[in-house]
């Protein structure tokens, strides 16, 4: 997979070199391109399009010869649906892109009936190599001492085992349904105003279980019992966390937040192309990741494009088959 | 954690942040000494000037603006016997007196050097406490943390401006209007008529900005604006000279421990504070027949006192995420908008902002007395500045404050509206204080009291056993149910005490 990924990449970077000549003449960048963040300055969205959009736009100048200015702008407001909204409804210009959250745009879109239903037909994929796999990790003190116990228990006697989380709406909780799914335990779902609080809580001894991401696990390792990343391989930041089949034998889980950019989908199509390939360009360079992984972005292979696509529309699949969960727990109607 | 504090005072040092902490300073003390803008408006004004900045030179920039302002308000009411800011009504009974003496030189240098001693030894205190209260902190449970808030606002009504009934009435208000938006446990939305601006309840800046500077606006809208014609004595020399203030410093202690106290409570700020201060010096003053006629114990037992609350209102603010008093209430904003979320993980997860922000208050101290002693005869004059002036600057300030938060028209409307209610609350003499502190501690309030419930049905038990499952929580039941009778008792006492 990670070769193929390659591969790929390579060779849209190939077509990026064969295509500059022809792409320069056609295509006209816009003076301005505003980057809509649907979060507050200072998140891990915001820091994503900080350090990304620099590269993105010396990329996009060497392809083109053109100069523009990238404006990164914070939208924040109503769980990101103000800016996700407002990035939707941009004109198809290329003036505008933003970052898009899943599984949090397609949770939204369906609790809220947003503007921006449906979100597959209206937002374009442009690029993505950042997504932070969820982790669930048990207390120490936790009365169960293995997470296959605090699930069995779970089963057995449905709410006893309290799980917290940011949320409500959040991929943390909906990495909880998916557990559920996956196991038929029922969980308490005890919901926190951020990863951080969550974090506390669970150190505090609150909650049973706390299920976060890559750097809530890193930042208070030593409160949990047992630990497990819930991908279906080791993750290589936190190489010493199985994996969800490894500690409990549950399969098939790839679960995490996705941090991705697109455009509104009516962005013209060559815009669109040239967008992506300058992306493509910007994940080539081995310095600019090495950047981003120190700044604790959790780099995976880019997907760029059509492959972006098809993540989302896996997005698409986990919301319409956790959406019940949601509705049954009384967070949507 | 010693490292974490040299590493910040080595960036508070830098000349790049000692320029932040020295404008801060500056705009401060301008602003604390004009009267109609108190140390709250300033900084809800001037929040929107930090959305640019890095985190860092942002809150050192505010809280230079909390300790100058602080500070400012005293000028004004020892020149003009027109109180800055309220904290300085208590100074200026006294500051006046010695004005009409023909002393406001010395007024001012016992002000400022009581100011000083307050301010430093109060940052003394939230350098050493609030990281070890935040150690603490940690341990805190939604249950303890419910019964903490509801601590805060039972104070609020008890020991702020005006009657404790009044004050009760704004704070149901402020949590009322804490109720908009989306829940944040459940996601179900309330009281926003389907706009989008509010799911996330009223932004806190906005209503803030427009509670405190829109109400202000009308009111000095409602003077006729140039008439005020006054002439400021000349200030002369300041300094107080070493034999004076070394006979006060008992005075400075005892304020400057009494700040610190009274900035720990919530509900009480910095006016409280310098009331308290007063009161206390004249127990234990040598001269207690000359308070009210230009005491020097009483303007350093006050100014010593408001300053020293500074540090003090901090700790709750900085570890808790409670904000104490309308200032911090306002600083939290500031905090909240640069992605710092108040709380004790802050101290772990943030040091490098926190500890620098923490040093430049010292810094903040040492600049406004440097500023005071070289330049007041200048400064002194914009107490003069016409309120026909300061009010259309105020309300511009506003609109743009309000706007540049998030960019949505929406947050101006909802500012206009904010400073309606304000001005008509004014006029109905209820504190504006317990608004917004409801705004900001009601939803804190039931989210905990919603986990607790959530909670407590995981293992089959009432509310009300969960409770009682902790031993802190049920001391921390014991402590905000006797502080509140407490309070109310002391409170009958306290505004005796200040009628006298």
């Amino acid at each position: 997979m990670k070769t193929l990924l390659k591969g790929l990449v390579a060779a849209t970077i190939l077509s990026t070199t064969l295509a500059i000549s022809s792409l320069a003449a056609a295509v006209d960048l816009p003076a301005t391109i505003r980057v809509i963040v649907a979060y507050n300055a200072g998140g891990s969205s915001d820091t994503l399009a900080r350090v990304t959009i620099p590269r993105w736009e010396a990329a996009l100048e060497e392809i083109t010869g053109q100069s523009t200015n990238t404006v990164i702008v914070n939208a924040p407001g109503a769980g990101g649906e103000i800016g996700w909204t407002r990035l939707s409804q941009a004109a198809g210009d290329g003036g505008t892109i933003g970052v898009i959250n899943l599984p949090a745009v397609p949770l939204v879109e369906r609790t809220r009936n947003s503007a921006y239903k449906p979100w597959l037909e209206s937002f374009a994929p442009i690029a993505v190599n950042v997504i932070d796999p969820n982790v669930a990790r048990l207390a120490k003190t936790s009365k169960y001492k293995t997470m296959q116990e605090a699930i069995d228990a779970a089963i057995a006697n449905p709410g006893s085992v309290t799980v917290g989380a940011d949320g409500p709406l959040s991929d943390d909780h909906a990495a909880m349904y998916a557990i559920e799914e996956a196991t038929g335990a029922k969980f308490t779902f005890i919901p926190y105003s951020g990863s951080s609080a969550a974090n506390r809580a669970f150190m505090a001894g609150e909650v049973d279980i706390v299920i976060g991401n890559v750097f809530d696990h890193t930042k208070s390792a030593e409160a949990a019992a047992e630990a497990m990343v819930l991908l279906p391989s080791r993750y290589d930041f936190i190489p010493d966390v199985p994996t969800a089949e490894e500690l409990v034998g549950i399969k098939g889980l790839d679960l995490g937040s996705v941090r991705g950019f697109a455009a509104p989908a009516s962005i013209d199509p060559e815009l669109l192309k040239l967008y992506q390939d300058a992306f493509a360009m910007a994940y080539a360079d081995e310095a600019f990741i090495a950047e981003m992984r120190a700044k604790n972005l959790t780099v995976v292979d880019a997907l760029v494009g059509d492959a972006f696509g098809q993540k989302m529309a896996d997005q698409e699949k986990l919301a319409d088959t956790l959406f019940p969960l949601f509705k049954a727990g009384g967070y949507a109607e | 954690m010693l490292a974490d504090i040299l590493n910040g005072a080595y960036i508070a040092f830098q000349p790049a942040n000692l320029s932040y902490a020295f404008i801060g300073a500056v705009l401060g003390i301008l602003f604390g000494a004009l009267p109609g803008v108190s140390a709250t408006l300033g900084i809800a004004l001037l929040i929107p000037l930090t959305f640019g900045m890095d985190p860092v030179p942002a809150l050192i920039f505010l809280g230079s603006v909390y300790c100058g302002a602080i500070y400012g308000g005293s000028i004004s009411a020892i020149l003009l016997n027109v109180p800055g800011t309220p904290a300085a009504v208590a100074t200026m009974i006294d500051g006046y007196a010695m004005t009409k003496q023909g002393k406001s030189g010395l007024a001012l240098g016992l002000a400022t050097v009581a100011s000083l001693v307050g301010g430093v030894a109060s940052t003394v205190v939230l350098l050493v406490a609030a990281p070890t209260v935040a150690r603490y902190a940690l341990e805190i449970r939604s249950a303890e943390f419910f019964w903490i808030v509801l601590f805060a606002m039972s104070t609020v009504g008890a020991i702020g401006e005006g009657s404790p009934a009044k004050g009760l009435i704004a704070g149901v208000l402020g949590l009322a209007l804490g109720a908009v938006g989306a829940h944040q446990l459940t996601g179900s939305v309330r009281y926003t008529f389907g706009e989008l601006a509010l799911y996330e309840g009223l932004p806190v800046i906005s209503a803030l900005v427009g509670l405190f500077s829109i109400s202000q606006v009308l009111t000095l809208a409602e003077g006729k604006g140039m008439d005020v014609h006054v002439d400021i004595p000349d200030v002369g020399k300041l300094w107080p000279g070493k034999k004076l203030l070394w006979r006060l410093k008992g005075h400075m202690a005892r304020s400057s421990l009494i700040g610190v106290v009274v900035g720990l409570i919530p509900g009480a700020g910095a006016d409280i504070a310098a009331f308290i201060g007063r009161t206390e010096a004249k127990r234990f003053a040598k001269y207690p027949e000359k308070f009210g006629k230009g005491s020097e114990e009483a303007i350093v037992g006050a100014e010593a006192a408001n300053n020293a609350v500074v540090g003090g209102s901090l700790i709750p603010m900085l570890t808790l995420g409670i904000p104490g008093n309308s200032v911090t209430a306002a600083l939290l904003g500031g905090l909240l908008i640069h992605g710092l979320i108040p709380g004790p993980t802050l101290f772990t997860e943030a040091p490098d902002v926190l500890y620098p922000f923490i040093f430049s208050l010292f810094i903040a101290n040492l600049l406004f007395a440097v500023v005071a002693f070289g330049g007041l005869k200048w400064i002194a004059k914009i107490v003069l500045v016409p309120q026909g002036v300061i009010a259309p600057v105020v309300a511009s300030l506003a609109v743009i404050g309000a706007f540049s938060f998030r960019l949505i028209p929406f947050d101006m409307w909802i500012m206009f509206s904010m400073g309606l209610l304000g001005y008509l609350l004014r006029k109905a003499d209820y504190p504006l204080a317990p608004i917004i502190l409801g705004l900001i501690l009601g939803p804190l309030a039931e989210t905990n009291l919603d986990r607790v419930q959530t909670l407590a049905g995981a293992i089959d038990l009432s509310v009300m056993e969960y409770f009682f499952q902790r031993w802190i929580t049920i001391i921390l039941m014991v402590l905000t149910i006797a502080t509140l009778a407490i309070s109310f008792l002391r409170n009958i006492k306290f505004r005796k005490s200040i009628k006298d």
